[in-house]
C-alpha cells in the first residue's frame, strides 16, 4: 500500500470561485502598484496575469491560526555579524 | 529507448577532454598531464562548438592561463589543494572580482563587480581554474529569450534543441567536454532541469550549506549554488570545495564540515527509499519514455540493496503555486527599482514572469509562506521513515528551441520544486535515452545536510550502469 504524507488542509477555502480581472482592473492594479509601463508592455501583463492570478487563488486561504509562515524572521546574532 | 542496464565502461581511462574531476586530479599528481595543458585543450574545444553552443557570456582565459600556471606551481611544490588546477565555469549571475557579470541582462550588460561571490572564492582558493562566466536565462529566471544581447545556450546533444533551465551553459559546456564542472544556482531546479536535459549530474545543495553571497538573486528564500559535473564523485568533490559558513549570507548555516568522499562507495543496502511516482506518472504525465527510465534505475538501485517503497505526497501542482507565488513576489522585490525606470530593457520572457508580481497582495505572498511551511513539514515526515527520495530528474528530454513561448508560464508544473520548498538537497543523474537519443534523469533527495547518504547512493547507482560516460556527438557542430 502506497504510504500517504499529505494531510489535508485545516481549510478548503480558496479565492477560485472569483471572477477574472478584467484587462481595466489590471490596469487599475498596475497604477495603484505605481507601475508607468509602455502600452505594449501593459499589454504583456494583461496576456500574461490571468495565469499567476488563477495560481494565486488557489492557495488555501483558512489556515490555523498559528500556523506560521516560512523564513519569517533571522536570528539577531546573525544580523550583528552582517554587520561586523 | 535503452532504458536497460549496461555494464559499466571497461576502460575507466576516458580521453582527456572527457576527464571527470577525480581523474584530472590523479592524472595532475602523477604528472601524465598539466593544468596549463588541459586549459589549452579545453579552449581549443570552445574555439571548435562555442558559436553553434553558446555556453559562455564571458571567457576569461588570461585568468584561466594564470591560475593553471600557479597550479603547476602548487602541483610541483606540494601544496596542491582541493581543486588545484581543475577548470570550471560560472553561471554568469555568480560576481566576479574585476570581470564582466550580466546576470544575461541588458540591465547589468557592463555590470564589474569589485568583490567575487563567496562561491568563487572558495573555488579559487580550492585552486579551481576559472574558464568563464555561463550563459543563464535572464537573472536565472524566465526564458530562454532572443531579445537579450547574448543568445540562449543549446544542446549538444542535438541541433536546435535546448539544456533546459536557468543553468543552461552550465549544462552544455560541461555535457559537451568544454569544462569538467560548472557552478550553477537552482531556485525551482535550475541545476536540475539542464542536468536531466544534457545528461549529466547537478546538485541542488541543502539551503544555507553553500553561502549565495555575491550571486544575483532570484528568490532569496529559495536560490541555492550548486555543483554541475559529469559523475556524483565530481559533485562530491566540488560541494566539498564550496559548502561552508559566509557571515555574508543571512541563510548560511554554520556546521561542520563534512567529508562527502568518505562514504562515497558504502553502497545503498539496506537505504531507505521512498519512491514519489505520482509526481511524474499521476498528477501529471510525463514524456513516455521517462517513466520506465526511472522505474528501471529504482530496479538497480533495489537490487544493490536498496528498500523502495512507493510513498505519496502532495500534488506538484499544489508545490508549484507556492513556489511561484512566493519567487514572482521577491523577484519583482528585487529588481523593482528596474522595472520601474526601464522596463522595456528586460526581456520579454523575464518581463512577463515577474512583472505580475508587482500585483501579488502582501496576504497572498504571506499564506503561501505559511503553505510553504507545511509543505516542508510534509517533507520532513517523510524524510523521518525514508533515507532517499527518488522520482523522476524532468518530466522530458529537452525540447525543441522555440523563441517566446508566452503560453508557457506555469504549466506543467516542475518536478523539482518541491525539495526548493522544502530546503533538502536533491540530485539529478543521468538514467538512460529517450527513443530520440535524449538524456533522461531520476531524481533523489535526502533529509536537510544529508548529501553524502545522497552521493552515496548516486555513485552506486552510477558504478552499477554507464550512462554518464556517454556523450553527445549530434549536437556538436562547428
Amino acid at each position: 500500500m502506497t504510504r500517504s504524507y499529505v494531510k489535508p488542509e485545516p481549510g478548503t477555502q480558496t479565492l477560485k470561485d472569483l471572477p477574472p480581472s478584467t484587462p481595466d482592473e489590471i490596469r487599475r492594479m498596475a497604477a495603484q502598484a505605481g507601475l508607468k509601463l509602455p502600452p505594449p508592455l501593459m499589454d504583456e501583463l494583461i496576456k500574461s496575469y490571468p495565469a499567476f492570478e488563477a495560481m494565486v487563488r488557489r492557495l488555501p486561504r483558512a489556515r490555523l491560526k498559528f500556523d506560521e509562515p516560512a523564513n519569517h524572521c533571522v536570528a539577531i546574532e546573525r544580523i550583528e555579524r552582517l554587520e561586523k | 529507448m535503452s532504458a536497460k542496464v549496461s555494464p559499466r565502461a571497461a576502460s575507466g581511462v576516458q580521453p582527456a577532454i572527457y576527464a571527470t574531476v577525480a581523474q584530472l586530479r590523479a592524472r595532475y599528481r602523477s604528472g601524465e598531464v598539466s593544468p596549463v595543458d588541459v586549459v589549452q585543450d579545453l579552449f581549443k574545444r570552445v574555439d571548435r562548438y562555442e558559436s553553434s553552443l553558446h555556453c559562455f557570456v564571458t571567457q576569461t582565459r588570461d585568468v584561466a592561463m594564470a591560475r593553471a600556471r600557479a597550479a603547476e606551481a602548487q602541483l610541483r611544490e606540494g601544496t596542491a589543494s582541493t581543486l588545484t588546477g581543475i577548470p570550471y565555469g560560472l553561471k554568469d549571475v555568480i560576481n566576479t572580482a574585476g570581470i564582466l557579470t550580466t546576470g544575461q541582462s541588458k540591465i547589468l550588460e557592463r555590470n564589474i563587480p569589485a568583490e567575487d561571490a563567496a562561491v568563487e572564492a572558495r573555488m579559487q582558493t580550492a585552486g579551481g581554474v576559472l574558464m568563464g562566466k555561463l550563459t543563464t536565462y535572464e537573472f536565472a529566471h524566465g526564458g530562454p529569450s532572443w531579445d537579450l544581447p547574448w543568445p540562449p545556450a543549446m544542446n549538444p546533444w542535438k541541433v536546435g534543441y535546448l539544456p533546459g533551465s536557468t543553468s543552461s551553459g552550465p549544462g552544455a559546456a560541461v555535457a559537451a567536454g568544454l569544462l569538467p564542472a560548472a557552478i550553477g544556482t537552482d531556485t525551482g531546479g535550475s541545476i536540475r532541469m539542464p542536468a536531466a536535459n544534457c545528461g549529466i549530474v547537478g546538485l541542488k545543495p541543502t539551503y544555507g550549506l553553500v553561502s549565495r553571497g555575491g550571486v544575483l538573486p532570484n528568490t532569496f528564500t529559495f536560490d541555492t549554488c550548486g555543483p554541475m559535473t559529469r559523475t556524483v564523485e565530481d559533485a562530491a568533490i566540488v560541494l566539498g570545495a564550496i559548502a561552508g559558513y559566509d557571515d555574508g549570507d543571512i541563510t548560511s548555516v554554520e556546521r561542520a564540515p563534512v567529508d562527502y568522499l568518505r562514504d562515497l562507495a558504502r553502497g545503498v543496502r539496506g537505504v531507505r527509499i521512498g519512491w514519489v511516482r505520482h509526481w511524474y506518472d499521476g498528477d501529471e504525465r510525463c514524456h513516455p519514455d521517462v517513466a520506465p527510465a526511472v522505474e528501471q534505475a529504482l530496479k538497480v538501485l533495489a537490487d544493490a540493496g536498496a528498500i523502495v517503497e512507493e510513498i505519496r505526497l502532495s500534488d506538484l501542482l499544489v508545490y508549484q503555486d507556492c513556489k511561484t507565488t512566493i519567487s514572482i513576489t521577491e523577484m519583482f522585490s528585487a529588481y523593482e527599482h528596474e522595472f520601474r525606470t526601464r522596463p522595456q530593457d528586460f526581456g520579454l520572457m523575464f518581463r512577463n514572469k515577474v512583472l505580475a508580481g508587482s500585483l501579488i497582495r502582501a496576504e497572498d505572498y504571506f499564506q503561501a509562506l505559511r503553505q510553504r511551511l507545511s509543505l516542508a513539514r510534509e517533507l520532513t515526515r517523510a524524510f523521518k521513515d525514508y533515507d532517499v527520495l527518488a522520482t523522476a530528474g524532468w518530466m522530458t528530454p529537452a525540447e525543441p528551441a522555440q523563441p517566446d513561448q508566452l503560453d508557457k508560464f506555469l504549466r506543467p508544473p516542475n518536478i523539482t520544486t518541491p525539495f526548493n520548498i522544502g530546503g533538502q538537497p536533491a540530485m539529478n543523474i543521468p538514467c538512460g535515452f529517450s527513443r530520440e537519443g535524449l538524456p533522461l534523469s531520476l531524481q533523489l533527495a535526502a533529509a536537510h545536510f544529508a548529501e553524502a547518504l545522497l552521493f552515496r547512493a548516486g555513485h552506486a547507482y552510477q558504478m552499477a550502469t554507464d550512462w554518464h560516460t556517454r556523450h553527445p556527438t549530434e549536437g556538436l557542430i562547428q
